[in-house]
């Protein structure tokens, strides 16, 4: 069953410098994507390609200077185009039916609050609660995200937990309303390489258990490999490939995607000689014509420079946009 | 010291003191790095692991001699670098260098590239101001930012993070250094731009002969650069020896720990063991007695809780666990 369907968005920032007064910054441009229910998708990708800003489109949490130009976002328990709603409905959703958790634990934490009060209050503002009652089962919710001595650490501050643990409350206060759909943007990459285990297997689990959507956001493949039914890969503001995880990393077909996975390290790898991905990515002011990986793309043909390849549906159930497959 | 040898590290110890009681020496210590030894062969990478708050950066420090040792020494060629004068070490500057995690600030904003890159010459060499631009233009060749003209009056905010780094690795590389720290060198940049860098240096260190510290959180990136690389916990190595050895069987408990965390680009063999993980790295202030690493280690007994294991040899690598100290 479908849960969310974003049709044709675009996300456009205005930039102001002095030397080009109005710059437009195409970083989510015609994005098709559905997400069903209880499914775990990834949305990965380099930075500007677009990812987190398609993301916090979603729950229109984006900075000033971003404007959703076109496009629908059909949030199917609501039923409503999210992109319709005013700041009122849309904050009866956010935290209740679409949980976040986000990159950087400490910026997102009130640091003069104590943890459980922090939780607490998401709750009394959706659950129309008291207090107490909040606060019990704030200390429920650390529990379940498995934090140590959960009674202890709910009287700490911020600055007295550890990158791990402070992971851990952002997450129980984006499950404590039971949401659909939790989106999890980079929640590991500030993290050490044994805390994001722990953390990426605790979401895994309570997608699982509170039969959740997860819409996770990351630059690691491996970390996407581990956890998602489904992968989008994006480059510059579109879809370059979507599919089922198994397909994808298997048989990549968008010559970005082989790109990518050929150069995302790996213990298992036995030849010496380092793969890789020739240029960058490209400046989002000044966006390649045709396709827009064509600059990189070792196939690349006179077509790709002047024509944009469509999203085609390929037989196993994926889409992908690259002339090698239409 | 065999002829091999560049970098020999013995007992090298940094604490810091902490607390600021005026009038009253500080009797707490944060060990940083407590009683390291290891030699770097020439021409080799040797790579340097372990979480956040280890030690790893402040053992680099030490060794470019960017901060001064508690106790404990450093030798480059059989020299030991603590104990040379003002004119030894400014060659000893020469030929020692480093490149670090963030090249956005680790560049003079105000700087172009050009004039970020004259400055080693300016201070070090006497030469024409020809001989300068030529220099320039070709350590940019060198690093791939060619055609030179182009990068050269560009300020850092106007390079991309790969070009950015170029520009680091090349002013390190201007004076021909024997020796170069890299810290976290590719941790900022997106993958397909870590690998060109990655590339990079490798094809440098083969064409000036250079020896290679490489500091990094990413066991991937060791196997695929270094040939020995070490495990490092709260100050201690707690395992030392041949990459491909390690990454295959390691035998610290610590060592398995890390590697069991690394995630596989692959959804066949996808699955977060997480059996062998637990807690996180405790606070170096006041780290646990015995074996730092017990109050984490599955297979802790009596003995880790009360004495340090003593660095033993297994298998072609030193290992400081009681597992294998009394066998």
């Amino acid at each position: 069953m479908e849960l969310l369907r974003i049709t044709n968005l675009k996300t456009y920032y205005l930039e102001r410098t002095r030397s080009k007064p109005k710059e437009v910054i195409k970083a989510v441009d015609g994005v098709d994507l559905s997400l069903g229910t209880k499914e775990a998708l990834g949305l990965v990708g380099e930075s500007g390609s677009g990812k987190t800003t398609l993301a916090y489109s979603i729950v229109r949490l984006l900075p000033r200077n971003a404007r959703i130009v076109d496009g629908s976002i059909l949030f199917h328990p609501s039923g409503v185009d999210l992109l319709k709603s005013n700041e009122s409905e849309m904050r009866k959703i956010r935290g209740k039916e679409i949980g976040i958790i986000f990159q950087d634990p400490m910026t997102f934490l009130n640091p003069a609050m104590k943890v459980v009060d922090q939780i607490a209050e998401s709750i009394v503002w959706h659950q129309k609660c008291s207090r107490k009652e909040a606060k019990k089962r704030a200390i429920e919710l650390l529990e379940k995200t498995k934090m140590p001595e959960p009674f202890t650490v709910a009287s700490y501050y911020p600055h007295q937990l550890s990158g791990g643990m402070r992971q851990r409350v952002i997450i129980a206060t984006a499950i404590s309303c039971n949401p659909q759909l939790l989106i999890a943007d980079e929640p590991t990459t500030a993290l050490d390489v044994t805390v994001q285990a722990q953390i990426l297997k605790l979401i895994k689990e309570l997608q699982a258990k509170l039969g959740m959507s997860l819409l996770l956001i990351t630059h690691d493949l491996a970390v996407a490999a581990n956890i998602c039914d489904k992968v989008v890969v994006m480059y510059a503001g579109k879809i370059a490939e979507e599919g089922d995880v198994h397909n994808i990393y298997k048989n990549p077909i968008h010559p970005y995607t082989t790109g990518l996975l050929k150069v995302t390290p790996s213990l298992k790898e036995t030849n010496e000689s380092i793969q890789t991905v020739e240029g960058e990515p490209p400046d989002p002011t000044n966006l390649p014509t045709g396709c827009i990986f064509h600059p990189r793309c070792p196939y690349a043909k006179e077509k790709c420079s002047l024509v944009e390849p469509p999203l085609k549906n390929v037989d196993d159930g994926r889409r992908v946009a690259c002339w090698m497959v239409v | 010291m065999s002829n091999q040898t560049l970098i020999q590290i013995r007992d090298l110890r940094k604490y810091f003191p902490v607390g600021t009681e005026i009038f009253r020496r500080s009797r707490r210590f944060v060990k940083a790095v407590d009683g390291v030894s290891f030699n770097i062969p020439r021409q080799e990478s040797f790579g340097l692991t372990g979480e956040s708050g280890s030690g790893k950066t402040t053992l680099a420090r030490l060794i470019i001699k960017l901060i001064e040792p508690t106790s404990g020494s450093v030798y480059l060629n059989g020299q030991n670098i603590y104990e040379l004068n003002e004119k030894q070490m400014r060659l000893l500057r020469r030929q020692m260098q480093m490149i670090f995690q963030d090249p956005l600030s680790s560049l003079n904003p105000r700087k172009t590239t050009k004039q970020t890159l004259e400055q080693p010459f300016k201070l070090h060499a006497s030469l024409s101001k020809e001989q300068v631009e030529n220099e320039v233009a070709r350590l940019l060749e060198i690093v791939g930012l060619a055609p030179p003209e182009i990068f050269l009056g560009r300020f850092p905010h106007e390079l991309s993070g790969g070009q950015r780094q170029r520009v680091c690795i090349a002013r390190a590389i201007s004076l021909r250094p024997i020796f170069l720290i890299a810290d976290e060198f590719v941790s900022a940049l997106d993958v397909s731009v870590r690998a060109q860098i990655i590339k990079l240096l490798k094809k440098l260190q083969a064409e000036f002969r250079m020896t290679y510290l490489i500091i990094t959180h990413d066991i991937a990136l060791i196997k695929s650069m270094c040939s020995n690389f070490s495990v490092m916990y709260l100050g201690r190595f707690l395992e030392v020896g041949d990459a491909s050895k390690i990454t295959k069987s390691p035998l610290h408990p610590y060592t398995r720990m890390l590697l069991s965390a690394v995630l596989e680009p692959d959804p066949d063999v996808a699955k977060i063991r997480t059996h062998m993980l637990y807690g996180d790295v405790p606070s170096p202030i006041n780290p646990p007695s015995g074996c730092n690493f017990h109050p984490r280690c599955p297979y802790v007994t009596e003995k880790c809780k009360t004495t340090h294991p003593p660095p033993t040899e297994v298998d072609g690598r030193i290992v400081s666990c009681h597992l294998y100290a009394d066998a």
